[in-house]
């Protein structure tokens, strides 16, 4: 198997578990996690109140 | 869930078709061409995961790919704020600051109102001469308004220059009279009359002045006629400052009737006052004597319980409370107890929800709330999504349980960035968002805890 196909995978495998809500580590790089953020008001410079929708987010943490 | 290293190894190998000693292997020889690259060239970039970046600190730093981050976000992708409240017009841009300078006319008005709180400012001075004199005396006779003019001309001539615009209409109808050349004589010329001059008054015209003149007024007629020797008292009137000729007209008709007047006058200034504080007198001694009574009422009414050897019901003990703590305080207070006429019950509040006009109401604003049926789909109404679906027929299904369970369920289907099609389902329908978070409370879980709203378009 080539590197690039060890790549493919390794995304795939990665990707395949975030979209599950998966932690995922790997070792010497770090760990990928899926946070979720709430539906949330803040004020706008402009003084307009808006509320920001919910996310789900990819949250990345460097092995130290 | 998570996945550990050793785990992530397994399944890497599984997809290799490989034990999980070469898939290890593989798996570090990527981490380790990852970092290097990133170090090397600042960044790596992983199709379908994202790019690496090596930051200032010597850590890793990820940015996933967009496709990915869809992917992992598919519930609430293609989701925008929703405007909650207007901007404040305290914090507009430059440019609107700009165009309300530019209408400087509303402006001006409002701070010449701020200025002038009593709005007087529009009554110009010129206005103020067209009332004339008797507007401005009301009902006083003549002589009276006379009377009342003399002390404030003294004071004028102490404070204001000559001029004809500072004269009062009738004023100007006596200056009209006055020769040019001697209008211009100062009335404080008077007090520096030689007393020399005195024995040239003609005899003649001494008669006309009233006996009844107070010997410091004969001065007046002294200095004028000492003057004009040799004409009548027409003739002598015009040379007289308006002041002068005015005293001197109040002499000619009678200075008794002045006298009398003066003293008339003299007792309505004094009537006014007195009449001003008899009436604070009478409102003082109303309003103390209404606490003394309030006072006398509530100290009857501990010696009332004492006769009774009954404990008081709670109420009356409290009463009596503050009734100790009353009496005591010989300072005169504002806040006293009510007097026995007065009703200190609180009036009965009634109760908002029973009232019919407000059911009315409730029932006209029928196709907001969480439940009951909906006929219409409210566009621009907020509505709480609790499901978001990629297959159709399940979100048909979920929409169908939530309307049998008696909420307003919505269903819409979304077209993401990517392409894909979301169905979300969506319970209610409010008019304010404040409205749709009180009723996320009211929500079962999990919707309860994992929903968001938004806003029918």
């Amino acid at each position: 198997m080539t590197e690039k196909n060890t790549e493919q995978e390794i995304a795939t495998i990665l990707a395949a578990h975030l979209k599950k809500q998966a932690q995922v580590q790997i070792g010497g790089l770090g760990t990928f996690s899926v946070a979720h953020q709430k539906q949330e008001q803040h004020q706008e410079k402009d003084g307009r109140i808006v509320m920001k929708p919910p996310a789900d987010i990819i949250v990345f943490t460097p092995e130290k | 869930m998570k996945l550990n290293h050793d785990e992530f190894v397994a399944l890497l190998a599984r997809a290799m078709e490989s034990d999980e000693g070469e898939a290890s292997k593989a798996l570090g020889a990527w981490v380790e061409s990852v970092v290097r690259e990133a170090e090397e060239s600042g960044s790596c970039f992983v199709e379908g995961l994202g790019t690496f970046r090596k930051k200032e600190d010597g850590s890793m730093d990820y940015q996933p790919d967009e496709t990915l981050a869809l992917e992992v976000n598919h519930k609430y992708a293609g989701l925008s704020p929703i405007e909650v409240s207007p901007p404040k017009p305290g914090l507009v841009d430059s440019a609107d600051e700009e165009t309300a300078d530019t209408e400087g006319e509303p402006a001006a008005e409002e701070a010449d109102e701020g200025d002038d709180p009593f709005g007087i400012a529009g009554y110009r001075e010129e206005e103020l001469p067209e009332e004339g004199p008797d507007a401005r005396y009301g009902e006083k006779t003549d002589a009276e308004r006379e009377d009342d003019r003399e002390p404030a001309d003294e004071f004028d001539r102490e404070e204001e220059p000559e001029g004809e615009q500072e004269l009062e209409p009738w004023e100007k109808e006596e200056r009209e009279f006055e020769p040019e050349d001697e209008a211009g004589v100062d009335p404080e010329i008077e007090p520096e009359i030689d007393p020399e001059i005195e024995p040239e008054i003609d005899p003649e015209i001494e008669p006309e002045i009233d006996p009844e003149i107070e010997p410091d007024e004969e001065s007046e007629p002294a200095f004028s006629e000492s003057l004009q020797p040799e004409d009548t008292e027409s003739s002598s009137r015009p040379f007289l400052l308006p002041r002068l000729s005015l005293s001197q007209r109040l002499k000619t008709r009678g200075g008794a009737s002045k006298n009398r007047r003066s003293g008339k006058s003299e007792k309505l200034m004094w009537l006014i006052p007195v009449a001003a504080l008899l009436i604070v007198a009478i409102l003082l001694y109303f309003h103390f004597d209404g606490q003394r009574l309030s006072r006398v009422h509530i100290d009857d009414r501990p010696v009332v319980q004492n006769e009774i050897p009954v404990p008081a019901p709670r109420e009356d003990r409290e009463e009596e409370q503050v009734v100790q703590e009353f009496v005591p305080s010989p300072e005169p207070v504002e806040d006293v107890a009510p007097p026995p006429d007065v009703d200190v019950t609180p009036e009965p509040v009634e109760d908002v929800a029973a009232d019919p006009a407000d059911e009315v109401i409730r029932n006209m604003a029928l196709p907001y709330g969480l439940r009951g049926p909906e006929d219409e789909v409210l566009i621009g109404a907020y509505t709480i999504v609790v499901h978001s679906l990629r297959n159709e027929r399940k979100s048909e299904i979920e929409q169908r349980r939530l309307e049998n369970q008696g909420y307003k369920a919505t269903r819409w289907e979304t077209v993401l960035p990517n392409g894909n099609t979301t169905y979300r389902v969506g319970v209610g329908q409010f008019k304010t968002v404040s409205d749709a978070e009180r009723a996320i409370e009211e929500l079962p879980e999990p919707f309860r805890s994992n929903n968001f709203i938004i806003r029918i378009r």
